[in-house]
């Protein structure tokens, strides 16, 4: 599975940002058509974004949030969007079951109609609303498409009546029934946005909480969160030892047809072996290890 | 070809896109002309020693693509690069061609 | 002729020979010594006016005078020194100053008129640079490095006959400084060497004070004259109130990874050295650089400058032991020359000078520097645009890109749409075989040269890349730039710090 612990957001319309953007080097880009972009300058927006993808290279996957189908811009922002072929649609405001159905046959049709491969584009969710968050788990599996799902905490904090603080206490349930539907439905939880910019302790603390409550990465707003978050969600020293142990044990194991792993004697579960796997592709990516050490 | 998929039409009124108070930007301004005036290109850039032939160049492909003539294009650039004058150039047509 | 860095340089100007350069490092002849003649000092040294003054030194047509520019934008004294001087009827003078900021276009109208007629200068753009590559003077400018010009001068090359300098702070006897009074600048370090060599030096000052004064920048026993004016500059142009760190996520990236070079090089360990520039990314590299000396526990032995708040920041926080000065950016670090005794001023002698005998840039260990452009063979512009304007300064780039042990230009791929990583630049100033490492947001290029630092570096996770590629990026995400027009007669000869010339400046038509 591809590792996503940043997903950057950059305004649609700024051509100096949208350039830029891969300079940073975020697992993921999201140039965003929705919330970053005024009413009038929306179908600008998106011929800017259009072309951005077309004609620049960016060193990671490329993915667009488009203004949701019930306004008058969703579908002119699929339609303008799918045939520049993004790595993924990020999808705002999914509450919806027959929402996520039904974008994703607009996507079906373009990857049909260009000629790319089919299920090639992707679908992250954000989720804003408490019918969203209670309904995750529906909508996370709604789609094959679907590979993430986020929170739009700002939104939902709103949605709960609930006064946002720098903490986050009053979205805590959300985030975990987040993670638990993304789990749940086999896909990846991205933690959500830290509005306050120049608030780097806090941003780091939260983080921190994301990375400990088993999210797959984050969702930021300023391309200088993007190294401080995989500083964060980089395995410790001790933890890539373990898991490199663990995998050895379970590779043991396999080659003597044995059905059950050890290490020091200890029981090894599947979950324990997938989460040691993972561990090592977060090393990698850091650098820290190289491909194939402790395989 | 064409790929960008704009809707072939003329051209009805001016139309503006894009800006130029931000670095990388580029305000191109369309107008329609004389029935058989052809397409006029004007360009004000930083960089028009080293870059105004491929400005032109791109802003005149838009056109092409998009089947659009007898046209004034003013083109007030600000170091945009070629994905943001065409996406600009577009975004133009797309607005001059729309009803008011 | 063709020069060692591939330049066509004339081998007669005017009356002059030319000396092509010949390598960094190429023998350097020796000097002579120069110094000025001896008088006997006037009764009284304080003259009534600007006017007055001049005949007091016997100007005449064709002499050289000389200018500092430590009151950087906010000068006032070129301007009046010269509109007197022009109203005189004097014409024909060289003038000679350190640099020349974008208010000294005031003197335009001097030039035009052949008060001035000819220019030496390390720094220069703006209406003068206009004019000359229009090719209105009559003969070509000369450009030269902070330490190139200090050399001229003590070789007796440049002489100079009257030496006027803005002084923030003098006494009744002579003695300058530049740490008091109201258009206060901090060091004082270019205009240093004018006045030991000078014919005749004249203090100019709004800040006429008792003798003795305590801070010294300038001794009594080099100035001729004083005259007192109302006001000798503009503070706002002179300094800022605090230089404050770049918000740019880009420009940030790119000091951290300046910053990593420096970490990884082999150079960092307790007691190196550091030069940083004025430039945004060299100013913010040092607050990468801080974390990592703290993380590692090490301090810097001594910081070299243009000297920044910043770099005071950190000799406060005894991150680094010493500073030395020879020009200040900002309010905090006029005040720490003048109250830090381990922050010291310096001359542009002591500070660049090749054939002093140990200029301070080559102690340093580490540069930051930033360009115009930079092409495939590591040369440096920093003194035109890639379409030939003038539009900057030398300065010290050639002279620390030399003297120090790690070189580091941190700049921007591209600016606007300018590719500025290029296949040539228009102007070399810095020769690439004294810089050792491009540093761009998209990736970091080390000249092939420095194996030992390519090494070093691999451990780093910093973007290496040829520096073939670097540019090839650029033109790729830019367009490949037409050509521009090569120019026409030589109006400008861009001096090496070793008095060879490696480049010219040629005039733009049209």
């Amino acid at each position: 599975m591809k590792l996503r612990r940043t997903m950057l957001f950059v305004p649609g319309n700024d051509p100096g940002k949208l350039l830029n953007a891969g300079v940073y080097h975020p697992d993921s880009i999201i140039f965003d058509l929705e919330d970053a972009v005024s009413i009038n300058e929306k179908d600008a927006a998106r011929d800017l974004v259009k072309n951005a993808i077309k004609y620049n290279e960016y060193p990671c996957e490329v993915g667009v949030r488009v203004n949701h189908i019930s306004t008058p811009f969703g579908y002119d922002d699929l339609e303008e969007i799918l045939k520049v072929c993004p790595d993924f649609i990020r999808l705002p405001k999914s509450e919806a079951e027959e929402d996520i159905v039904a974008v994703d046959k607009i996507i079906s049709q373009a990857e049909q109609k260009y000629g790319y491969e089919p299920g090639k584009i992707k679908m992250v969710l954000t989720i804003e609303t408490a019918k969203g968050i209670l309904n995750s788990y529906k909508l996370a599996i709604a789609s094959k498409r679907v590979v993430a799902i986020g929170m739009g905490a700002e939104d939902l904090a709103a949605d709960l009546k609930a006064t946002r603080s720098k903490g986050g206490q009053e979205i805590n349930f959300a985030r975990s029934q987040l993670l638990l539907s993304a789990r749940a439905a086999g896909v990846q939880a991205i933690d959500n946005v830290f509005a306050d910019v120049s608030d780097i302790e806090g941003f780091t603390a939260d983080v921190q909480m994301g990375k400990q409550l088993g999210f797959d990465g984050k969702s930021v707003i300023h391309p200088k969160h993007v190294a401080l978050v995989h500083q964060i969600y980089s395995p410790a020293e001790n933890e890539i030892v373990k898991a490199q142990k663990i995998l050895l044990a379970y590779q043991e194991a396999l080659a003597n047809k044995s059905g059950v792993i050890a290490l020091d004697g200890k029981m090894i579960d599947a979950p324990i072996v997938d989460r040691a796997e993972r561990v090592l592709r977060y090393a990698q990516a850091m650098g820290i290890i190289q491909d194939g050490d402790g395989k | 070809m064409n790929q960008g998929g704009m809707d072939l039409g003329k051209v009805l009124r001016k139309a503006q896109a894009g800006r130029v108070d931000k670095k990388n930007d580029v305000l191109v301004t369309i107008e329609p002309t004389e029935p058989g005036s052809g397409i006029q290109i004007e360009i004000k850039s930083p960089v028009i020693a080293e870059f105004g032939r491929q400005i032109r160049q791109t802003v005149q492909s838009v056109l092409e693509e998009t089947a659009v003539d007898d046209v004034l294009v003013q083109v007030e650039d600000k170091g945009a690069m070629d994905f943001a004058i065409r996406a600009r150039t577009e975004t133009a047509i797309r607005r001059a061609q729309r009803e008011v | 002729m063709i020069n060692a860095v591939g330049r066509q340089i004339p081998e007669v100007i005017g009356k002059k020979t030319i000396t092509p350069y010949q390598g960094p490092w190429a023998s350097l002849p020796s000097w002579a010594h120069s110094a000025k003649s001896i008088d006997a000092a006037s009764s009284t040294k304080l003259v009534k006016s600007v006017a007055d003054v001049i005949d007091a030194v016997d100007l005449r047509d064709g002499m050289t005078i000389s200018f500092h520019h430590h009151l950087r934008n906010g000068d006032y004294v070129m301007k009046l020194v010269i509109d007197a001087i022009a109203k005189k009827g004097i014409r024909g003078l060289t003038l000679a100053a350190s640099s020349l900021s974008a208010v000294q276009d005031a003197i335009v109208p001097h030039i035009e008129a052949g008060v001035i007629t000819a220019l030496d200068t390390s720094g220069i753009r703006g209406e003068i640079g206009k004019l000359v590559t229009d090719g209105k003077l009559r003969q070509p400018v000369m450009i030269r490095t902070h330490g190139g010009r200090a050399r001229a001068i003590e070789s007796g090359e440049l002489h100079i006959d009257v030496a006027f300098i803005a002084a923030p702070t003098c006494d009744m006897y002579g003695n300058i400084n530049g740490v008091d009074g109201p258009s206060a600048c901090g060091s004082m370090g270019y205009a240093m060497v004018d006045a030991g060599y000078a014919e005749k030096v004249v203090a100019i000052t709004d800040n006429l004070v008792p003798h003795p004064l305590q801070y010294i920048s300038i001794p009594q026993t080099q100035v001729d004259f004083i005259v007192k004016v109302d006001k000798i500059g503009d503070p706002s142009g002179i300094s800022t109130g605090s230089l404050r760190i770049s918000k740019d996520p880009k420009e940030l990236l790119i000091s951290e990874y300046a910053a990593t070079v420096i970490e990884h090089s082999g150079l960092f360990r307790d007691g190196f050295s550091l030069q940083l520039g004025s430039g945004g990314a060299s100013l913010s590299a040092a607050h990468f650089i801080q974390k990592k000396m703290k993380a590692k526990g090490i301090t810097a032995s001594f910081g070299v400058g243009g000297i920044t708040g910043v770099f005071v920041e950190m000799m406060e926080q005894g991150l680094v032991n010493m500073l030395f000065d020879t020009q200040d950016f900002d309010l905090p670090s006029i005040n720490s020359l003048k109250q830090n005794p381990n922050h010291v001023e310096m001359t542009a002698s002591y500070y660049a000078n090749p054939a002093a005998k140990g200029p301070i840039v080559n102690q340093v260990d580490a540069v930051i520097l930033s360009a115009t452009e930079v092409d495939i063979d590591f040369n440096v512009n920093v003194l035109t645009g890639s379409n030939g304007k003038l539009m900057g300064a030398p300065g010290g780039h050639p002279d620390t890109a030399a003297g120090s042990r790690l070189s580091i230009i941190a700049l921007p791929l591209i600016r606007g749409r300018r590719p500025v990583v290029r296949e040539k630049v228009r102007t070399i100033v810095t020769p690439g075989d004294t810089v050792d490492v491009v540093v761009t947001e998209r990736g970091v290029a080390v000249n092939p040269r420095r194996k030992d630092l390519i090494d070093n570096l691999r451990g780093s996770n910093l973007p290496l890349m040829s520096i073939e590629e670097l540019q090839q990026a650029a033109y790729k995400i830019t367009g490949t730039p037409d050509p521009l027009p090569e120019g026409g007669e030589v109006v400008g000869l861009v001096e090496y710090r070793d008095g060879t010339i490696i480049d010219v400046i040629r005039s733009l038509k049209g």
